[in-house]
């Protein structure tokens, strides 16, 4: 198959790879730069494991062909936060003990990133629709609806601060 | 081994000479939430991706005598975010939010929900009960189809190996009602086990007119004749309603498989049309 050049902005730095035509996103990701955040699931658009942010919106990056993806900015978990560090919303996962097995965990903090930086006080009801698509067997999502609204009020006091 | 080729044509008449030259092999690729799928599924092995997604001209909302014309690449959260969508379809909207889940609807585009001709697509019942039609382009020239005479089969439509779907065309309903209801076994990211989209007008408490579509309850999304046939000039009646909806076993054919049985399709879509075409009427249920 005759592959195609592609430049996309990863966690902030670009990068020009050549792709296979039915190459994914997902795959991208993770064989090629190692963003192992970005989790395998289901492959087929069902579980929301592969959740990444494109130009700034929760997308399964499984069901993406890389090379439609030309030019534009892709973050994975691993991009929230400088290296080494973690941000307000994987904090409050960590803390609300939102994290179990932990194979949904980055899925569902890409998808509760965008919905606090569109809505920033979400309710319940917010939060549940906005991680509709994603899928935790382990925690029962009780924990996670409470880590989404600390991660929110994190995010709102350090923008107060700043 | 698979053999795709990719193709990011930079306007729809260089789509439809690539659907020209490929016919079957030419694989439109819009949001992709399907098409990946049968990559990955390997029920789709080669082909050229013909990517359709950059093409502005397929993402027009357009407000015309007719009706509201949508281009096939809008996503559905385009859709969900259009002023003129929730002025002019407030139904249409409201059914949209039904749709898979945030991340499936900002990818998964109007076209590709009706083109792919699933018997569970989610915008097929309200748009069939809208009285919707689709444009279609191929180098050969344009045409309508309506929406009725659209579905085939299991993931067959009309659409000739050169054609596609560019664009849909949705009525204004005027002082109809529409209410479409979507049954899953769970609330989020769920496969339709059945839906039913209704739209309504009456007349001095009579039903002067009236559209019934199904979805998940027969190879194609479809149009439920009998009922509709039944219940027009009849009063608008809790009681009328309920009875004739039951002729609903007449137009449709369920199957049993991971969502429900066929016996319990039949059941269940009786009970989910009387409750849309009560709500439409503005009953209690």
């Amino acid at each position: 198959m005759k592959k195609i050049p592609i430049q996309l902005t990863i966690n902030g730095r670009k990068r020009e790879i050549l792709v296979r035509p039915n190459e994914t996103l997902l795959n991208v990701l993770r064989d090629r730069f190692h963003l192992t955040a970005v989790k395998y699931g289901c492959g087929i658009g069902e579980c929301g494991a592969c959740t990444v942010l494109l130009d700034g919106v929760p997308v399964l990056s499984c069901q993406l062909l890389a090379a439609t993806c030309d030019g534009h900015e892709v973050v994975t978990a691993e991009g929230l936060a400088p290296e080494g560090e973690t941000d307000p919303m994987q904090d409050a996962f960590v803390e609300e003990g939102a994290v179990q097995c932990g194979f949904c965990t980055p899925g569902m903090v890409i998808s509760a990133t965008a919905l606090v930086r569109e809505n920033p006080d979400p309710s319940t009801e917010d939060i549940k629709d906005a991680l509709r698509g994603n899928l935790c067997r382990c925690t029962g999502y009780e924990n996670i609806i409470r880590a989404v609204k600390t991660g929110a009020k994190k995010i709102k006091s350090r923008k107060r601060e700043t | 081994m698979s053999d795709f080729r990719f193709l990011q044509p930079e306007g729809l008449r260089a789509v439809l000479k690539a659907k020209e030259d490929e016919g079957a092999k030419g694989l439109i690729l819009a949001g992709g939430t399907n098409l990946l799928s049968y990559i990955k599924k390997r029920r789709v092995k080669s082909g050229l991706l013909i990517d359709i997604t950059r093409l502005d001209e397929l993402k027009n909302i357009e407000e015309g005598a007719e009706g509201i014309t949508l281009g096939a690449s809008l996503t559905i959260q385009d859709l969900i975010e259009s002023e003129v969508v929730r002025r002019r379809l407030p139904s249409f909207f409201e059914a949209l939010k039904l749709f898979g889940n945030p991340l499936i609807r900002a990818k998964a585009t109007l076209g590709g929900n009706l083109a792919d001709a699933s018997p569970i697509a989610d915008t097929a019942p309200i748009l069939l009960a809208m009285d919707a039609s689709v444009q279609v382009a191929s180098e050969r020239g344009e045409r309508t189809v309506e929406l009725a005479s659209f579905f085939k089969g299991v993931g067959e439509t009309v659409l000739k190996p050169d054609e596609v779907l560019t664009a849909v065309t949705v009525p204004a309903c005027g002082d109809s009602r529409v209410k479409m209801l979507k049954l899953g076994l769970r609330k989020g990211t769920a496969c339709s086990v059945t839906s039913a989209a209704v739209r309504i007008k009456l007349r001095d408490r009579e039903i002067e007119d009236v559209r019934i579509a199904l979805g998940g309850v027969a190879p194609t999304p479809v149009r439920a004749y009998t009922v509709e046939k039944a219940l027009l000039g009849k009063p608008c009646t809790g009681e009328e309603i309920e009875n004739q909806a039951q002729l609903l076993r007449k137009d449709i054919s369920p199957i049993t498989d991971v969502r429900g049985s066929a016996e319990y399709r039949k059941e269940v879509s009786v009970n989910l049309l009387s409750r849309a075409l009560l709500t439409a009427a503005g009953m209690e249920v």
